[in-house]
């Protein structure tokens, strides 16, 4: 392996560390953005009728799924905090 | 019938239980069998020490009358720990690396180890912890009270209270002081807390699987009821749905007993990692089915039942006596762990904040190595931890089934959220100063009290109906409820809206104006750079010894402790016995580890009294403040350096060559002329030699000899001198005699010149009219001598009849060309490059008289004429070509 592409393979590891680590920051703000807005209100129609069960789904979705991207990200963070 | 005392023994046992594994785990520790124990499932499962009675039997009440509001207690430290690499990470970080005990220490230690501000601290975590505690005495003695209403011997509410407080403190004073961890760590209390969390999981799920699929016909039958059975609005993404969310993520970092087990009992950043998903998953599956139980306890219990109880009475109700012990121990689990943590959490900031320093300048005048610092800190750590619970059952007394009893809870997490804006900038903004902290912290308790926690009793503490109403003094801009005529319904959002605004306010504008002392300088860095390079801290020397410090550390650490951390040091510094040098590493070092036992300010303040040294020097705070300019400085300063080298390198390489080519020059130049010198020589000593030695010689013969001595002497000469005005043209030492001369002369001179060496021979020469207009500001006889040299060539090596030699000149502004060519046989193409060499004679040469210098000489005449005179091929005979500058300037000439 010549001496340059080694060096891209470090440019390429740091770029993706950096990704993994943005990812950090944007998903709080994805959760917050989804779960503390009245962001629902644009996808169900506002006739009389109860919003309680759409929005009991709604946050519990989308509750389940940042628990799963939590998950799949803390994997994905962990070899840098044992790097350490 | 599950009675009274079927559920005291349940509890008794289950007590019991947790005993044990507090014991085994103790001793797993002790024997450092610690894989289990320190796994981040246990980690995860001890931070769910958040969910307490309050939430365990709340949250269904909260869904029954206020929809789906009690989920923002969960969202907000989901949001947290999903973005812990930012927060929480840095939090953990800087926990390990300086040693912390508690948030009041952390705040203090940020903000330049200010036991001021670790009271002020300490005192508002008392004051929004111990209503929280008679909160979770009210629920249990609540859930108690279920099985004791048709029991009339059952001991009062009161006696429960007072028996189940004694107990927490029994428990919590046993495994929660057993040592004096030098990292806070309960290794103990945390796993028994853990096995609580398990067991306040599996029966808030039990009950709900109970209810969604026993009572009710599956979850659709659940969804349908909910429309009719719930509260019409859903209660979720207005102002107060946002507000709660700000304070359950504020609670989870700031609260005593989150900070304990989240920062404090942390073994590794890994496990944040896990708890990352895990605790909100824990979350997500805590509140799966409060809504399920929620519906289906309005359907079946009677009305007017308290839905804050439904956890314990729907299976009750349903004759599920089994099911309801399962859930009791849940709650049970969830207060008892909640009020040992925060007692473990509080007595820790109370003994090492309050009571250590305040002991230490009482015995500042007595021999303080008398007494034992670690039996005051485990006594005083003992009392406060029943004074805590002894507070929480009095406040529970006096408060107990009021109103101002079941809405404390938000009420605490905003009293403790003061401290956020201090911690959480402390932690990004290097200038968030020790006043700045204080104010904003003073300042935001203030309005919290004002606004919230006075009115919350109504007006029977301290604040009157009028002043609630009209405000204070009756001026009613300082309305309570409605500050400077902001009019905002829900006194909680009003509350958080003040409270943190002017916190905020005060804790930035105070930071700006006022300008930080070295220590906090010094810890604003070490927190804010926490993942970038450790700081090595350079101290000056101290006046002090080694044993002052030993004693100290073993009056803290404990002589084993002491003794194995001041032999490591020994070691390290090569010492192979004895105590080691008291180097400013060491101190560091002991401040460190003392630190985790007495909190940073104490740590600080004792080490400083014995070291001598309390300040931080302004040479120490440069080097550290100036440290991130020093390195990119440093690094500019090599990239400059090692260009300079690669420069450096490249001339020198450059000069080598030429030393080793002219080195070469030198050595041809020098066999050359020894060779030419040898040539003549020979000559004229043999003819001498014969002169001298035949007697008989006639005179013929002797006017011969003479004769080719006396030629070979002259060329001898000739050559010297060629050689020594060559020698002097080239070292540049030449002086030039400058004039004006017209060219067309000049050339004219030097053809009369070269003609009288060949006056036998008839040349042709064709100078163009145009010579005689040029004028030159030059060394007249050297130019002179160039054009002589090349027209003899010209004529000494013409092999025709008649020799030809014609000039022609071109001009431009700064040199005249002149051009000389012959019709002679002209250069062989090998030879041209060798020329203008040192006694180069070529290989057609015909027998000459020179040596080869002439156009060495010639050469080296124009180079020091600023000109010069270059061979041009051409296709009959030879053809120069010398170039002249018009006027010579200083520093053409060579």
């Amino acid at each position: 392996m010549s001496e340059e592409t080694s060096f891209d393979n470090i440019d390429k590891g740091n770029r993706r560390s950096r990704k993994k680590r943005e990812i950090a920051l944007i998903l709080p703000i994805i959760g917050t953005f989804l779960l503390l807005t009245p962001i629902l209100k644009v996808f169900i129609r506002d006739d009389e009728s109860s919003l309680l069960i759409p929005t009991l789904l709604f946050i519990f979705g989308v509750w389940a799924l940042l628990i799963a991207a939590a998950y799949i990200l803390s994997r994905a963070l962990a070899p840098e905090i044992r790097e350490k | 019938m599950l009675t009274f005392n079927i559920v005291a023994g349940i509890c008794l046992a289950y007590v019991a239980i947790l005993f044990g594994v507090a014991a085994l785990a103790e001793q797993w520790a002790h024997k450092k069998k610690m894989t289990f124990l320190k796994s981040p499932i246990i980690y995860t499962l001890s931070i769910s020490v958040y969910c307490t009675a309050w939430t365990f039997y709340g949250a269904v009440g909260s869904a029954a009358r206020n929809g789906l509001e009690f989920l923002a207690i969960y969202v907000g430290p989901t949001l947290v720990f999903i973005g812990w690499w930012w927060l929480l990470r840095k939090l953990v970080r800087i926990g390990r690396t300086q040693r912390i005990t508690s948030i009041a220490d952390l705040i203090s230690s940020r903000y330049g180890k200010s036991n001021l501000l670790a009271v002020v601290v300490t005192l508002l975590a008392v004051i929004g912890t111990t209503p929280y505690i008679a909160l979770q005495l009210q629920s249990l003695t609540l859930s108690f009270a279920v099985f004791t209403e048709t029991n009339a011997n059952a001991p009062s509410p009161a006696i429960t209270a007072l028996l189940i407080a004694i107990g927490l403190a029994a428990f919590t004073v046993v495994f929660g002081t057993r040592n004096l961890d030098a990292n806070e760590r309960h290794h103990g209390v945390v796993t028994a807390i853990a096995l609580e969390a398990v067991v306040k999981l599996v029966a808030l799920l039990a009950v709900g699987i109970f209810v969604v699929w026993f009572v009710a016909d599956g979850p659709k039958d659940i969804l349908e009821n909910a429309e009719s059975m719930m509260p019409k609005d859903a209660g979720v993404f207005n102002s107060r749905w946002v507000t709660l969310t700000f304070l359950s993520a504020t609670a989870i970092i700031c609260l005593p007993r989150m900070f304990q087990v989240v920062v404090v009992e942390n073994d590794a950043e890994s496990h944040l990692a896990t708890a990352s998903w895990a605790f909100p998953l824990y979350l997500f599956l805590m509140c799966l089915f409060v809504v399920p139980i929620a519906v289906v306890g309005q359907e079946i219990l009677p009305s007017g039942s308290n839905p804050d109880l439904f956890v314990l009475t729907v299976p009750l109700a349903m004759g599920q006596e089994g099911l309801a012990a399962l859930a009791f121990l849940g709650g049970f689990s969830s207060a008892t762990s909640m009020v040992i943590v925060a007692a473990i959490a509080l007595s820790t900031m109370v003994s090492n904040h309050i009571v250590l320093p305040l002991w230490l300048y009482r015995t500042q005048s007595r021999n303080p190595e008398s007494d034992d610092v670690r039996s005051i800190l485990l006594r005083s750590r003992r009392i406060s931890i029943a004074g805590i619970l002894a507070l929480g059952y009095f406040y529970y007394r006096l408060t107990g089934g009021t109103s101002a009893l079941a809405s404390i809870g938000l009420i605490a997490f905003l009293g403790i959220a003061q401290v956020l804006p201090a911690l959480f900038f402390g932690l990004f903004w290097k200038n968030a100063s020790r006043s700045g902290a204080l104010a904003g912290i003073l300042v935001g308790f203030a309005v919290w009290a004002y606004t919230l926690f006075l009115p919350s009793f109504g007006d029977t503490f301290l604040l009157s109906k009028n002043t609630i109403e009209n405000g204070l003094f009756g001026i009613a801009a300082l309305r309570p409820q409605a500050l400077l005529g902001v009019d905002i319904a829900d006194p909680l959002v009003h509350a958080v809206f003040w409270s943190m605004c002017l916190n905020l306010l005060v804790f930035a504008s105070v930071s700006l104006f006022t300008s930080p002392k070295p220590l906090e300088n010094l810890q604003a860095l070490e927190f804010t750079n926490v993942f970038g390079r450790t700081s090595q801290r350079h101290m000056p020397s101290q006046i002090t010894t080694s044993d002052d410090l030993f004693i100290l550390a073993q009056r803290i650490l404990g002589r084993t402790e002491a003794g194995r951390l001041f032999s490591e040091k020994a070691q390290e510094q090569g010492k192979p016995s004895g105590l080691p040098d008291p180097t400013p590493e060491l101190i560091l070092t002991l401040e460190r580890e003392l630190a985790g036992s007495v909190g940073a300010a104490t740590a600080h303040a004792m080490v400083g009294q014995i070291s001598g040294r309390d300040t931080v020097s302004v040479e120490e705070l440069i080097a550290v403040a100036d440290e991130t300019a020093q390195v990119m400085e440093y690094s500019a300063r090599l990239e400059k350096q090692s260009k300079e080298l690669a420069a450096t390198a490249k001339q020198l390489r450059r000069a080598n060559n030429k030393l080793t080519k002219l080195s070469q020059q030198k050595d041809d130049f020098l066999s050359q002329v020894s060779h030419e010198l040898r040539t003549p020589m020979t000559s004229i000593r043999s003819f001498s030699a014969i002169l001298m030695n035949d007697g008989e010689i006639d005179r013929e013969q002797f006017a011969h000899f003479s004769s080719i001595i006396n030629d070979e002497s002259q060329r001898l000469t000739r050559i010297l001198d060629d050689i020594l005005d060559l020698s002097f043209l080239e070292s540049g030492k030449v002086k030039l005699n400058l004039e004006n001369r017209n060219l067309g002369k000049l050339i004219e001179q030097s053809i009369t010149a070269s003609q009288t060496a060949f006056d036998t021979k008839e040349i042709k020469v064709n100078i163009p009219t145009a010579f005689h207009k040029v004028t030159l500001f030059t060394d007249a006889d050297r130019l002179a001598q160039v054009f002589i040299n090349l027209i003899t060539n010209a004529i000494k090596y013409n092999d025709k009849d008649l020799p030809i030699i014609n000039f022609s000149v071109s001009e431009t502004v700064k040199t005249v060309t002149v051009t000389i060519s012959d019709n002679g046989p002209g250069v062989s193409e090998a030879d041209q490059e060798i020329i203008f060499e040192k006694f180069s004679k070529l290989s057609s040469g015909a027998s000459s008289s020179g040596v080869g210098l002439g156009l060495s000489i010639c050469a080296e005449i124009m180079r020091n004429l600023g000109g010069d005179v270059v061979f041009t091929p051409s296709k009959t005979g030879a053809m120069f070509t010398v170039t002249i500058p018009r006027t010579i300037k200083s520093r053409d000439a060579r």
